[in-house]
């Protein structure tokens, strides 16, 4: 609601996606959880399945969150577009060393192992990709629109422990993983709510720039250059 | 469990990474006096004469092996501080050009578009410039051409002139907060 009225979904409409399908996934998977017709098995099913649309929906906001930060920069989007194929094909490579060589949990089912497999393969890529994104903007100082930074924010902060989670609970059962996740998840929606509440960068007009200052810089600069 | 022990090092560093980068967010800028205080001088000559070829091979003609060795690497390092600088400077007239683009005036808003573009590409050649000098630190053998950094950070210094002129002339801008 805070989205469409401060007219952000233009902007992120796959961020509103993902979060409107958060809300959609969580609450049918309660009900599946505590509907007694409805099997273990088939409750698992239901739980891999919606980790593989929350991925696929992931990487449509991390897609979106690069295009919205580079749109302005026209001279960084062909090295950005390079650095991020390169930094894909490396976690992608990351992946398979971390699914060939890895740990997998031994004291669970065969869907939750899936599960956690898909997670963790899901949280490298995507936790190394906004990684990436937050290295690169500050390296090259980028402008970042507030609330497209706090969707990167939070689901940077969310992916990370994710990945956490996940790669500890490859080695053993934490009891309280789904506590962990259910608050960092938690506390991401406030940190987005404060970032789509917070006011957007406002064009502030200087009155007036003093006659001399910009003319000082160029004087410095070409005398500097002229040494 | 070094995989795990590696997937968690690099999640934290990453949770590092973020709350640093929220950090530095927070940081606005206000107006240009306070951008104009950030810049750093830098000798573009110097730079240079640092890294020219044939100012290396009179000293490696002239000096003994070991001496030019030392003397080469100090070269080289004093060549990447004036990099940085020039990266750091770059930074702070992308924060100018992102002001000038907003402006009203046309004129303005295209020159601060140039400027945008050009500091971007300083930022670029400054870091593959970094690169380069530190793999020649370790390998004396590469060839590094200054002219990616210099030539671009020249063209920017025309572009800041240019931006200065309309400035100049407008009396007004506004500024991104």
């Amino acid at each position: 609601m805070v989205m469409v009225r401060r007219k952000l979904h233009r902007e992120f409409p796959w961020f509103l996606t993902y979060t409107v399908y958060q809300i959609v996934s969580n609450t049918t998977l309660f009900v599946l959880n505590h509907l007694p017709a409805v099997s273990g098995h088939t409750y698992h099913v239901a739980i891999n399945a919606d980790d593989l649309i929350s991925i696929v929906l992931r990487f449509a906001v991390i897609y979106e969150v690069f295009w919205v930060v580079l749109r302005p920069y026209e001279a960084l989007q062909r090295i950005a577009s390079v650095l991020v194929r390169g930094a894909l094909v490396i976690l992608l490579l990351i992946d398979v060393v971390v699914a060939a060589f890895g740990p997998v949990p031994d004291y669970t089912t065969n869907l939750i192992r899936l599960s956690t497999s898909v997670n963790r393969a899901g949280s490298i890529i995507q936790c190394g990709l906004l990684l990436f994104l937050f290295l690169f903007s500050s390296y090259f100082r980028i402008n970042w629109r507030s609330f497209g930074f706090g969707v990167s924010f939070g689901l940077g902060l969310y992916m990370a422990v994710q990945l956490i989670l996940t790669a500890l609970s490859s080695l053993a059962y934490i009891s309280v993983s789904d506590y962990i996740e259910m608050a960092t998840y938690h506390i991401c929606v406030l940190l987005w709510l404060v970032y789509a509440l917070a006011p957007q960068q406002v064009a502030v007009e200087v009155k007036s720039v003093p006659r001399h200052q910009l003319e000082s810089w160029n004087i410095e600069l070409e005398r500097l250059l002229q040494r | 469990m070094i995989i795990t022990i590696i997937l968690v090092a690099v999640a934290l560093i990453a949770i590092g990474v973020i709350f640093a980068a929220a950090h530095g967010h927070g940081e606005s800028v206000k107006n240009v006096t306070e951008l104009q205080g950030k810049l750093r001088p830098v000798d573009v000559l110097a730079f240079r004469n640092l890294v020219d070829p044939e100012e290396e091979a009179y000293l490696r003609e002239h000096l003994p092996h070991s001496e030019f060795r030392s003397i080469q690497r100090e070269r080289l390092r004093a060549a990447i501080d004036y990099v940085q600088c020039v990266a750091g400077n770059a930074s702070v007239l992308l924060r100018l050009g992102e002001a000038a683009r907003e402006s009203a005036d046309p004129e303005i808003a295209n020159a601060g578009r140039e400027l945008v573009e050009s500091a971007l590409r300083i930022r670029i050649s400054a870091f593959a410039a970094g690169i380069r000098l530190r793999a020649r630190i370790v390998m004396p053998g590469l060839q590094v051409s200054p002219s990616a950094v210099s030539t671009s950070y020249e063209n920017l210094s025309g572009i800041v002139s240019r931006l200065g002129r309309l400035q100049h002339r407008s009396g007004a801008m506004t500024l991104v907060s």
